[in-house]
């Protein structure tokens, strides 16, 4: 879990000095880029062809992982297990600023992580072996009650085979099958058939092959294909969260998931499995840092644990209602009026009763249109003591519209600016010497707009129309360099209206999933692929087959890069 | 005598043991003169620096007088050097690490900078540091913090290699959390243990005398050894095939699973006093969600201290997390903290820091004098460090009337000089216990041009670090000293402080 606090303070501080120009190559749709963002890119041709990146190998996060326990064990075993784990305390987190939680770069392992992932597993395995009676029998069906040692020895080889194939995505290596026997056989010298069966399920809870997600592929130089086990836990784990299921496995046994039309079949029909639409709520919930909510303080009387609970539940809602593999777009995400509320907001809506407790209603609002405008997104984005306006802005440039934010100042007295205009009532007014002071404008007039047409929203996300009494101004003007757009909007939902149906919107989000499906940042060498990723998400919106299918017949989705010798 | 649960999983368990291990490490070249290298490092850490004026020695050299936040030292300014004026030199070789709080907390200890700041192989080199192009926000620098690498220097055959404790400001079911300032390689973060309960147990969980629990204990370390074993050899056999950096990553997992095998040595330790609630590795955040960072500290500083003078580990840390809005359990600042959330245009001690006008009465914090909450709240913090100070000076260690803060040194550090401007210039340290050879009471004033926190110093953090290797006589494996650390070719950075008599 990130602490929000360091993203805050560092948004607060963007914009003294200089401006926004983009990094060297970061010119017009498809052309290149440097540093750590990505710009433009909402279609186009270009010349140079794409060069993958290389791999980086990643580890289950939470939801994986609990996910991955529940699919190994018939019945309710698993969820008993999950109860058991402290490995979602070591799982990997969100980015500081950005990124996902299956990200490569977020996957390290300091020593109390691996003092936590490992009692778990301890900790699981000792689960087990209290009910080892009746539960060996579920995991070995030869075994029939009141099962002898010799039974369960007999058995043990064979469950070792299944189930590792299953944890590991792939079959066991012969080397791999013989020391998790022998694990087995040297502990039964000394210990009962439970015990010692108990300590193979305690090596599979914290298996490396178990927790990463290696990628080795077919060649061993230049770009190679993944194996048919490596594509099918790429694509399980993109859709679903969890590992292959036995189809999958199946396919990925025989080799045929390789074939492209197989590959696109066993998408559709895992577009329909029910992990999927919680996979696209993680999607939205960590590209637009709604996660954000369940770092704040307990003690905040405004935002109990439930109604962050709540506010996380009804993005969600709004995600599965909005974008689902079955209806909606992206642009429909970001523009719709009709939210998904439940009871627990019922005040920061400004109005009782529109949902219930624990269940969402499809409310018709006029005052909201999108994500943008929901109220777990501008809480998550509105720490106190800081600059809303400023918070929110640069997040929506950066990390909505994919728009880079330029090489930022230090050492600078933040506050002197800021010191004749403090009284004022309104936070545009209380701003504006950072958009009129030389030194400060650079930035801040390409962010400022961006965060004052949210001010309609309190920091508790309430819709407003005035501030300390004076009437709240949302309308704006803002240019984009990198795409050469202007925007001129005259208030606040004219600014999500366009926000939402922007091609640059859509290219982020494309940028972005990109990035949740192979755990890194699309790098300047992969532009090239980005217009062929973004055609079939501008011709529909932005359907949620628009944004797998593409990519899934990208050569960036089925291939890597191998590390130069 | 109690054993720490994770040891007596292999351990010969409810007995009382000698540590045999202590006399291992030191053997170097000030031993041989008579002064002894300080057999552990802890790491006391907090974020938004101080107020210079009321946090520096009165003056140079000896003979100063502690100012009010600093004041707390007071008692133990016999075994105390106090370093001001020094800058966080690095983060101005890249504009991205001259900015806000990642970049400077992760460079402080670290002596580098983010990894995305360097380009060609990565290699910690100045030559490959990028100027000016933005950095990655995926931070992590680029290679671990001076603790982490003393640590591995003096460990010897210590049960664990830290003990790492972090103090939450805000309340949040959160158990570990990242340190912003230590990292045990780079871009790998040390784990923090935030809830009093799951630490304690890591650490002071007892053993039943019970015959038959002993058995199966027995049985369970088996168990245990044989799945770490095969644990480890897996990972060597995961990364055949793989690219150079994921290699990188799975050896960096297996070395923590090998620290685990480790761990499970027997030591014997005695417990601190206090209530920990329920131990256990699952046990919930409750109730110490709600604590203050006072009440925090009051099991957590207990906690790490007899784990250190038990010598459990050759490392500590104790890290104060939230810089925003902590609840700091001090009257003055938790009644203005409240005032401040609550006025029409909230804010926090954040805001209190950056000397922001109160929204309650419209009076600077940072003015002259600043806010006495303002202090108190800095004050605080050394508050804290005395407390450590004084757990450690009451535990004694060998025969010769030595305690443990005599085998210890204790650092100190932010992440700013002056926290209003969040200047990574004019940086302050905190050094205290055993300094083998380096000055105590002893104010060493690295200057600088003039008052101005933002202008430059002659002396920079990295040079802290060297003096840090010095007084550990760390040295390599053809027992060279070991003079720099962090950045490596960064010509400023070279050298020690001079406080060497």
């Amino acid at each position: 879990m990130m602490r929000p606090t360091l993203l805050f303070t560092a948004l607060l501080l963007v914009g003294c000095e200089g401006s926004i120009v983009g990094p060297p190559g970061l010119g017009p749709p498809g052309a290149g880029n440097g540093g750590g963002g990505i710009g433009g890119g909402t279609g186009g041709g270009t010349t140079q062809p794409a060069e993958l990146g290389l791999v980086g190998i990643r580890r289950l996060n939470r939801v994986q992982y609990e996910n991955a326990l529940r699919a190994l064990f018939p019945g309710t075993i698993g969820t008993t297990l999950v109860a058991q784990t402290s490995y979602p305390s070591a799982s990997p987190k969100t980015g500081l600023a950005s990124g996902f939680s299956s990200d490569s770069d977020n996957g390290t392992v300091s020593t109390q992580d691996e003092i936590l992932l490992e009692d778990g597993s301890e900790f699981m395995a000792a689960a087990f072996m209290t009910n080892a009676s009746s539960l060996l029998p579920q995991l070995c069906p030869s075994l029939a009650p009141g099962f002898t040692d010799a039974q369960v020895d007999a058995c043990v080889g064979g469950f070792i085979d299944d189930f590792g194939r299953r944890a590991f995505r792939r079959p066991l290596t012969a080397t791999e099958r013989t020391n998790i026997n022998a694990l087995y056989t040297t502990l039964r010298v000394e210990q009962s058939a439970a015990e010692s069966f108990s300590a193979v399920l305690q090596y599979f809870f914290q298996a490396p092959a178990f927790i990463y997600r290696p990628e080795k592929g077919t060649g061993t130089t230049g770009v190679v294909a993944l194996t048919s086990h490596e594509l099918a836990t790429r694509l399980a784990f993109l859709l679903t969260d969890a590992p292959p299921d036995a189809t999958l496995l199946a396919l990925a046994d025989d080799g045929t998931l390789s074939d492209p039309a197989v590959l696109h079949a066993q998408a559709e029909r895992l577009l329909g499995a029910t992990l999927t639409q919680a996979t696209l709520g993680r999607f939205v919930r960590e590209w637009l840092r709604v996660d954000l909510l369940e770092s704040i303080d307990d003690m905040d009387p405004n935002l109990p644990a439930a109604r962050r609970d709540a506010l996380l539940a009804e993005v969600e809602a709004l995600t599965r209602n909005s974008w689902s593999p079955t209806r909606g777009s992206m642009v429909e995400l970001f523009t719709t009026q009709q939210m998904a509320l439940e009871a627990q907001t019922d005040d920061l809506y400004g109005a009782p009763n529109q949902g219930g407790a624990g269940s969402f209603n499809l409310v018709t609002r006029t005052d909201r249109r999108g994500i943008l405008s929901s109220a777990g997104f501008l809480i998550a984005h509105a720490p106190a003591g800081h600059q809303t306006p400023i918070i929110r802005g640069a997040f929506v440039r950066k990390e909505v519209l994919c728009q880079p934010l330029a090489t930022l100042p230090g050492n600078i007295d933040i506050n002197a600016p800021l010191n004749d205009t403090r009284g004022l009532p309104t936070a545009r007014e209380r701003l504006s010497p950072t958009t009129t002071r030389g030194e400060c404008s650079g930035c801040h007039r390409d962010i400022n707009p961006l965060g004052f047409a949210l001010e309609r929203y309190d920091a508790l996300g309430r819709f407003r129309t005035t501030e300390n009494g004076a009437t709240i101004d949302t309308s704006g003007s803002i240019n984009f360099p990198i795409t050469g757009e202007q925007w001129d909007f005259t208030d606040g939902d004219a600014f999500l209206a366009t926000a939402g149906a922007s091609a640059m919107t859509s290219s982020c989000a494309t940028q972005r999933y990109f990035r949740f499906a192979l755990g890194r940042q699309l790098l300047p060498s992969e532009l090239p692929y980005l217009p062929a990723l973004n055609a079939r998400v501008n011709e529909t919106g932005g359907s949620v087959q628009s944004f797998v299918f593409p990519l899934l017949e990208s050569e960036a989705f089925t291939s890597f890069r191998r590390e130069e010798p | 005598m109690k054993l720490a649960r994770r040891r007596f999983l292999t351990g010969a368990a409810g007995a009382a043991l000698a540590l045999p291990w202590l006399e291992a490490f030191t053997n170097n070249k000030a031993h041989a003169q008579g002064m002894t290298p300080p057999r552990r490092i802890i790491v006391v850490a907090y974020p938004m620096g101080f107020i210079r004026t009321h946090w520096q020695p009165t003056v140079d050299g000896v003979g100063f007088t502690l100012p009010f936040i600093t004041a707390p030292l007071e008692p133990f300014r016999n075994q105390l050097l106090m370093v001001s004026n020094v800058d966080n030199a690095v983060c101005n070789l890249n504009s991205q690490h001259a900015f806000g709080h990642p970049a400077k907390k992760e460079s402080v200890l670290t002596g580098t900078l983010m990894r995305a700041a360097f380009s060609g192989d990565q290699s910690n080199t100045l030559a490959n540091v990028i100027a000016d192009a933005a950095g990655s926000e995926m931070g992590g620098p680029n290679g671990p913090s001076i603790e982490h690498f003393i640590g591995a220097a003096i460990r010897g055959a210590r049960p664990f290699a830290s003990v790492d404790l972090g103090v939450s400001g805000e309340n949040y079911d959160i158990n570990v959390m990242r340190s912003d300032f230590c990292f045990e390689a780079a871009t790998t973060p040390v784990g923090l243990q935030c809830n009093p309960a799951r630490a304690f147990d890591q650490f002071f969980a007892g053993v039943t005398t019970d015959a038959a629990q002993l058995a199966l204990q027995r049985r369970a370390r088996q168990r245990k050894k044989s799945v770490l074993d095969l644990v480890r050899s897996s990972y060597q056999d995961l990364k055949v095939g793989l690219n150079g950096q994921d290699q990188r990553r799975l050896d960096e997992h297996a070395q923590r699973v090998r620290q685990i095998e480790i761990d499970v040595q027997n030591a014997a330790c005695a417990r601190p006093a206090g209530n920990y609630g329920t131990p256990g590795p699952n046990a919930p955040y409750t109730p110490f969600r709600m604590m203050s960072m006072r009440e925090r500290c009051q099991l957590m500083i207990p906690l790490l201290a007899n784990a250190m003078g038990c010598d459990l580990a050759p490392v500590g840390r104790l890290e104060f997390l939230d810089q925003q809005s902590p609840f700091f359990g001090v009257p003055s600042v938790d009644t203005a903290r409240a005032a401040w959330s609550s006025a029409p245009t909230p804010s926090d001690w954040h805001g209190m820091v950056h000397g922001d006008p109160s929204p309650v009465d419209g009076i600077p914090t940072r003015g002259t004098p600043p806010a006495q909450y303002l202090l108190d709240g800095y004050r605080f913090f050394y508050d804290q460090l005395a407390a450590l100070l004084g757990a450690l000076r009451a535990i004694p260690e060998g025969n010769d009337g030595r305690t443990a803060l005599d085998n210890t040194l204790v650092v100190m550090c932010s992440d700013y000089g002056n926290g209003n401007g969040h200047s990574s210039n004019k940086l302050g340290f905190t050094i205290a216990g055993n300094l083998n050879g380096a000055r105590s009471n002893f104010h060493f004033n690295g200057k600088g041009t003039n008052e101005d926190f933002y202008t430059r110093t002659a002396y920079n953090s990295s040079q802290v670090l060297n003096t840090l290797l010095r007084i550990f006589d760390v040295r390599d494996g053809g027992g060279a000293p070991v003079t720099s650390f962090g950045l490596q070719n960064f010509t400023a950075g070279q050298g020690t402080l001079p406080v060497f008599s």
